[in-house]
C-alpha cells in the first residue's frame, strides 16, 4: 500500500442532518504544499478537524501515514486551530515549554528565533496580547515542530501583511521533502505563490484537486482567477 | 506521557488554589490570636473598649471557619472549571491533539483532582491542630489537653480491643476514598456528556446530566438491595446479636464490626463499580462523541 500522508476514503461528516463533508476521497502525497480552498462553509474546518481526530467521522475513514486519528497520527500531526487554543494564563515561555515538554520532534532554538524575529515579547502572558501577536504566537509553535503533516487552518488570516509574507516564508523554509504542509484560507491571493498544489471543496464535495504548476501551463490561470471562476456568486 | 499530563494540570490547579490554602493558614492564625485574646477577656468587665476588643476578637474566630469553607468550594470549583475549560472549551482544541491517549487525560485529571482534595484536607487538619493548640489554652499558651484526652481514648481502645482496630480505620479510609473518587467522576462525566450533547447551553445541560447520573446510580443501587434481599438495608434485627448489657467491649466491637462487614463490602464493591462505570463512559464519550465546534 502506497502510504499517503492524508488519505480519506468515503469520508462523511454530519452535523444533524446537514452534511458539513460528503463521501470524500482523496490522498494526499508527500513533500508538497497544498491549499485546502473553497467558500466559507464548505468543509474545510471540518476536515482539517477529523485529520485531528477532534470530530468523528459519520461515515468513512481517514488516515494520517496510515494511522487512524490516535496517539501516533498526534505526534505527526502539526495543527493551528483557527481561534486560540492555548491558556490566556500562560506566558509565551510556558507555552513554548509546554510544547517542547508533549512533542519529541520541538525545536525550541527555532521558536526562539522566530518569536524574535516577529518580536513577540517572551515573558507576556497570552492574555496580554493582541488577538495577531497571540496568533503569531501560535503559528511559530506549530512551525517550530518536525512534523511529516502540517494542518493549517486560516494562518494568516489575523496578522499584518508584513508578518504574513514572514509567516509564509517560514513555512516554504521549514516544511522538507518528508512533510507535506496543508493550508486552509480565503486569502489565495497572498498564499498563491507558495503553493504546488491546490484542493477545492463546496458544500462538503471535492470540486478539484490539480497542481499549480499544471493550472498554469494548462489553462493559463493563477489560482484566485480561477477560484473567482469556478465559485461565481 | 501520563506524568507530564499531570505535572502540567497540577501547576495549572496550584497556581490557583495555592493562594487559598495559604488564606486558610492565614485565616487560622488571625482566628487563634482572636480566639485566645478573646478566652482572656474579663467579660464581667463592661468597659466600651473590652466590649469592642470582645466584637472583635470573636470576628476574627469566626474568620477560620469562613475561609475553610470558602477554601473548600473554591478547591471543587476550579478542578471542575479547569476540567471543562481544558477537555470542553477552545483549550480542547490543545489537549486532545497532544500526543496523549484519552485514558492519559482522564487519569491526569483525575490524580490531580485527588491530589488537591488531600492537600486542602490536610491544611484543614493543620489549621484546626492550630487552632486547638494555640487559641484554647485556657491558662496556658499551648493547650495540650485535648491531645492528652484523645491520646487516652486510643490508648484505652487499643488495650482492650487491640490490633483489630486498625481495620476499621482502614475501612473508613478507604470509603472516603472510593466515595470522593465517584463524587469526582460523577462532575466529570455530567461535564462531558452536556458538553457534547449541547452546544449553547453545556453547563445547564451537564448539571441536568448530574442529576440524571445521580437518579441512574440511585436505581442502581436500589436494584441490588432488592437482588440482595433486605440485607443491604441496616436493620435493627441486625444489631439483634449484640450483648449491650455486656461491659466486655472486645465482644461488643466483634458483634458490631461483624454485623457491619457484608453492609460495608457490598456497599464498597458497588461503589468501586460505579466509579469504573463512570470512567469507561467518560472514556468512551470523549473517544467516540466529542465533536469540539
Amino acid at each position: 500500500m502506497s502510504e499517503a500522508t492524508l488519505e480519506c476514503t468515503g469520508l462523511s461528516k454530519y452535523f444533524g442532518t446537514n452534511p458539513a463533508l460528503h463521501n470524500l476521497s482523496i490522498s494526499l502525497p508527500t513533500g508538497k504544499i497544498i491549499g485546502l480552498l473553497g467558500p466559507n462553509g464548505s468543509g474545510k474546518t471540518t476536515l482539517i478537524k477529523l485529520a485531528c481526530g477532534l470530530l468523528t467521522p459519520t461515515e468513512g475513514n481517514i488516515r494520517v501515514c496510515g494511522f487512524e486519528p490516535g496517539i501516533e497520527s498526534k505526534t505527526l500531526v502539526s495543527y493551528l486551530p483557527e481561534r486560540t487554543y492555548l491558556p490566556d494564563w500562560m506566558t509565551v515561555m510556558e507555552c513554548i515549554r509546554f510544547f517542547q515538554d508533549f512533542y519529541a520532534d520541538f525545536d525550541y532554538d527555532r521558536a526562539i528565533s522566530m518569536l524574535q524575529a516577529l518580536q513577540v515579547p517572551a515573558n507576556a502572558r497570552m492574555k496580554t496580547l493582541s488577538k495577531g501577536t497571540r496568533e503569531k504566537v501560535q503559528l511559530v509553535l506549530v512551525m517550530s515542530r518536525r512534523a511529516r503533516l502540517y494542518l493549517l487552518d486560516e494562518p494568516i488570516g489575523g496578522v499584518d501583511p508584513a508578518a504574513r509574507d514572514y509567516i509564509l516564508g517560514t513555512i516554504l523554509k521549514n516544511y522538507n521533502e518528508d512533510s507535506t504542509v496543508l493550508i486552509s484560507t480565503h486569502l489565495i491571493a497572498d498564499v498563491e505563490k507558495i503553493l504546488d498544489e491546490f484542493i477545492f471543496i463546496q458544500n462538503g464535495q471535492l470540486v478539484s484537486y490539480a497542481s499549480t504548476d499544471s493550472l498554469r501551463e494548462d489553462l493559463g490561470k493563477s489560482i484566485d482567477q480561477y477560484f473567482r471562476e469556478v465559485f461565481r456568486c | 506521557m501520563l506524568g507530564k499530563l499531570i505535572k502540567h494540570d497540577f501547576n495549572s490547579l496550584s497556581r490557583v488554589l495555592l493562594p487559598t490554602q495559604i488564606a486558610v493558614l492565614g485565616a487560622t492564625i488571625l482566628a487563634t490570636i482572636g480566639f485566645a485574646i478573646n478566652f482572656r477577656l474579663d467579660y464581667s468587665n463592661n468597659d466600651g473598649l473590652v466590649g469592642l476588643l470582645r466584637l472583635i476578637t470573636g470576628f476574627m474566630s469566626g474568620i477560620m471557619v469562613l475561609a475553610i469553607i470558602a477554601a473548600s468550594i473554591l478547591v471543587a470549583f476550579i478542578i471542575f472549571q479547569r476540567f471543562y475549560k481544558n477537555l470542553m472549551c477552545s483549550e480542547g482544541y490543545l489537549t486532545f491533539t497532544l500526543p496523549v491517549t484519552t485514558s492519559e487525560i482522564l487519569w491526569s485529571k483525575l490524580i490531580t483532582a485527588m491530589l488537591w482534595t488531600i492537600i486542602s484536607s490536610v491544611v484543614i487538619f493543620i489549621s484546626l491542630n492550630i487552632f486547638v493548640l494555640f487559641g484554647t489554652g485556657q491558662d496556658t499558651f499551648v493547650n495540650t489537653e485535648a491531645y492528652r484526652q484523645m491520646g487516652k481514648f486510643f490508648h484505652e481502645a487499643f488495650s482492650t480491643i487491640g490490633g483489630r482496630l486498625v481495620w476499621p480505620i482502614l475501612e473508613v479510609t478507604l470509603f472516603v476514598i472510593v466515595s470522593t473518587v465517584s463524587s469526582i467522576l460523577h462532575v466529570y462525566l455530567a461535564l462531558i456528556i452536556g458538553g457534547i450533547v449541547s452546544q449553547k447551553h453545556k453547563i445547564l445541560a451537564s448539571i441536568g446530566f448530574y442529576f440524571v447520573i445521580n437518579i441512574a446510580v440511585s436505581i442502581l443501587s436500589t436494584i441490588l438491595s432488592y437482588c440482595l434481599g433486605t440485607s443491604m438495608v441496616v436493620t435493627a434485627e441486625s444489631f439483634d446479636g449484640i450483648p449491650w448489657n455486656t461491659q466486655d467491649a472486645l465482644s461488643v466491637y466483634n458483634v458490631v464490626f461483624g454485623a457491619m462487614q457484608p453492609y460495608y463490602w457490598t456497599y464498597l464493591v458497588f461503589s468501586v463499580a460505579i466509579c469504573a462505570a463512570f470512567f469507561i463512559l467518560s472514556h468512551y464519550f470523549l473517544k467516540n462523541k466529542l465533536n469540539l465546534e
